[in-house]
């Protein structure tokens, strides 16, 4: 912990708060310059992060046809068409792990303490308790120019940068960016319905979550979370391009379809059961239950059954 | 190979990115220490008397014996603000007083977070006054006169059954934590502006600042004409108290006119850490604390003569408070020593008089008579200990906390 200390939390701390003295004792200010730096000093792993994950992506879309044929062809042989599908997913190097394959992994795993400590210096240097000034008294540098730095000025446009933002703008501006962020990289790539379910509910979802949790903290939080997820927008443009957030990856224009009672529970439904119904006919007794899935699914309006269709996915159509 | 089911678990894994993203906003910023407060024991007529962070103030008697008795337990006022969400309130709902009590007269004066100062009667019968913003500082009683400042950087007088005293508050640049001195007419303190302000005390007017390197969170001494006081710039300053000349002109100042800006006289500039905490004049020289763990004794005539008398491995953040009859100075550190100091010692000549296994963040009490320390020590149960400060034995405790 002393080592992470040393080597990441305490110079981001220091810097923020000696960008916070030369930009005019202005935190706010502080807050998205440091936040673009480390953003953007980072740039060239999102990248690498967000290109592998197109590539994946891409590589699965193309995949849909064969593996639609081998699922007609061995109907009624699961164990020989999950070989096949590996064996094709492996051809077209195709990580069964998804974005936990490597480079991305390498990626967050290098991104994310980074982000823990900026998120963390936030917090110290707004020192809101006597605590917090204590525990900040441990962390900052001798300089002149850091301790000048404090306390740092809580206010920033209509912010006040220590509390959550009464007019709720702060939030709204954090759901608004993070729900674009995620219909960018949307992709109808997944023939599975529970993926898809799990797709469309984290793409409404994530946003709703963190906009809560953003009505909850401090006002400087609630602007490094707009300034991290905006600037994300941009960097996934240059990989996925920029795209009108209202039309769904298939192309049809229009508000994306909310997520349903089925969508939930298609994503929640335990690891054990199997998301595709044909496996449901070779494990006996579990059959009755696949059924009822498949019919949820079939009753399910909008962009899923489209997309379904459209990708030539296995799912009710089939049974 | 993976099967379809294992590739569907799989597919979940995916969301474990977003999972630890929302683990880390949840536990860096739910789970960091509430507000807890830090409140140091007044012990008056038999009776330690401190605030709790159950949001109590406890009135407590026979400690020294080993046998505590609750004389009265009342209730703070609750939260006037803030988020009832675990998040939001880390920030802004307080949940206890980091003020010591002040003892004048029959009655006993008290502040909390919340922005509440409390007057109890000895019987715990209370009256309260809320003065609009939360308050870390702890009362000063002088001349009739409660003075205290709050977090919206404004101080203020109250007389004795909580009326406010002057036309105006006196608004300082930032927050105002530390505890006020009073000297003469005159009341000092510190803000987070990095000034320390003379105010008349009679009208609120300010009579000179004197302008440090950072913010000002520690309370001043007053001695020999001089203020004293450290700042969180890791320097000690020496600034010349306000001449009744000086009040004078204040007095005479058109409204809007700036005053004069105080130079110090001496800086002391070796600490290796912040000043937090006041500081104590005794036989010639000032004995204060640091951030830096050490407590340095400084020759008041000459900043360059000090030696550093006691090093502990925590902050220190209590006042130094001197036993008379035995002629030491004792400190409490965030380490959860007690120490003793000889004044007339050398360099690094103190004794670790107790180890209370908690850190000392509150200031300590000393009943002079009885040769008994009262120390509040803030483990997470939050205990107040009696210790002998002969013999450094624990003559009494109680868990304030209400947890046995």
């Amino acid at each position: 912990m002393e080592i992470w200390d040393l080597i990441v939390h305490r110079p981001i701390l220091n810097f923020l708060l000696l960008l916070s003295n030369v930009l005019f004792d202005n935190f706010g200010l502080a807050i998205i310059v440091l936040t673009l730096t480390v953003r953007g000093a980072l740039a060239p792993l999102t990248l690498k992060q967000l290109q592998a994950s197109k590539k994946m992506q891409d590589a699965t879309a193309s995949l849909q046809p064969k593996l639609q044929q081998l699922r007609k062809k061995y109907a009624r042989n699961p164990q020989k068409l999950r070989e096949e599908q590996m064996k094709l997913y492996k051809e077209a190097g195709i990580s069964p792990l998804g974005c936990l394959s490597s480079p991305m992994l390498v990626s967050l795993i290098i991104q994310i303490p980074i982000f823990i400590a900026l998120y963390r210096s936030i917090i110290q240097a707004l020192a809101v308790t006597p605590q917090d000034l204590l525990g900040l008294s441990q962390s900052i540098y001798s300089w002149p120019i850091v301790t000048e730095a404090l306390p740092v000025s809580g206010h920033f446009l209509w912010i006040d940068l220590a509390k959550p933002d009464p007019y709720f703008i702060l939030p709204l501006l954090v759901m608004g960016t993070m729900w674009i962020s995620q219909r960018m990289t949307a992709r109808s790539t997944s023939a599975d319905p529970q993926q898809q379910s799990m797709q469309n509910m984290m793409q409404v979802m994530m946003p709703l979550m963190f906009g809560f949790i953003t009505m909850t903290l401090p006002g400087g939080i609630g602007l490094y979370f707009v300034v991290v997820t905006a600037l994300g927008i941009v960097i996934q443009s240059f990989v996925y391009g920029w795209r009108n957030p209202f039309v769904r990856p298939g192309g049809q224009k229009g508000a994306p379809r909310l997520p349903n009672l089925s969508d939930l529970k298609r994503a929640l439904s335990p690891f054990d059961q199997p998301s595709n119904p044909q496996e449901g006919a070779s494990h006996g007794s579990s059959g009755s239950k696949r059924k009822d899935s498949g019919r949820s699914n079939s009753t399910s309006s909008g962009a899923t059954g489209t997309q379904q269709r459209r990708g030539g996915s296995r799912g009710p159509q089939e049974r | 190979m993976f099967s379809s089911t294992t590739k569907s678990r799989l597919g979940k894994l995916a969301f474990l990115p977003i999972l630890a993203m929302l683990s880390i906003v949840l536990v860096t910023g739910c789970t960091s220490p509430p507000v807890m407060g830090w409140s140091g024991p007044a012990f008056s007529e038999g009776v330690a008397y401190v605030g709790t962070i159950r949001g109590t103030f406890l009135a407590l008697s026979n400690l020294a014996i080993n046998r505590p008795h609750v004389e009265w337990e009342q209730k703070f006022n609750p939260a006037q603000a803030g988020s009832p969400l675990a998040c939001g309130g880390r920030i802004s709902r307080a949940m206890a007083t980091y003020g010591t009590p002040a003892v004048a007269g029959d009655r006993i004066y008290i502040a909390d977070y919340e922005g509440y100062i409390y007057s109890f009667a000895l019987d715990g019968s209370v009256k309260d006054e809320y003065t609009g913003a939360n308050i870390v500082a702890s009362p000063l009683i002088a001349d009739n006169t409660i003075f205290i400042g709050n977090t919206d950087g404004e101080f203020f007088a109250l007389d004795l059954q909580l009326n406010e005293k002057w036309d105006a508050r006196f608004k300082a640049g930032d927050k105002i934590w530390g505890t006020a001195a009073f000297h003469d007419g005159v009341v000092y303190f510190g803000s987070s502006d990095h000034k320390l302000y003379a105010i008349d005390a009679d009208t609120g007017k300010e009579i000179w600042h004197f302008s440090a390197e950072g913010p000002i969170t520690s309370t001043p001494t007053i001695a020999s004409g001089y203020v004293y006081i450290g700042a969180n710039d890791r320097k000690f300053y020496a600034i010349e108290t306000a001449t009744e000349a000086e009040r004078a002109e204040a007095a005479q100042r058109a409204e809007g006119e700036p005053a004069p800006l105080r130079e110090a006289t001496q800086v002391f500039t070796h600490a290796e850490n912040w000043f937090w905490t006041q500081a104590l004049v005794y036989d010639g020289r000032i004995w204060v604390g640091s951030l830096d763990g050490n407590v340095y004794a400084i020759n008041e005539n000459d900043f360059d003569d000090y030696k550093v008398v006691c090093q502990t491995n925590g902050m220190i953040q209590t006042p130094p408070v001197l036993m008379e009859e035995l002629g030491l100075i004792f400190v409490g550190s965030e380490d959860g020593g007690v120490y003793s100091i000889d004044p007339h010692g050398g360099t690094n000549t103190s004794n670790q008089l107790a180890d209370l296994n908690a850190p000392v963040l509150a200031p300590m009490c000393v009943d002079q008579q009885t040769g008994v320390l009262y120390i509040h020590a803030q483990d997470g149960t939050h205990t107040l200990y009696a210790v002998d400060a002969r013999t450094g034995d624990t003559l009494g405790s109680y868990p304030t906390s209400g947890e046995e």
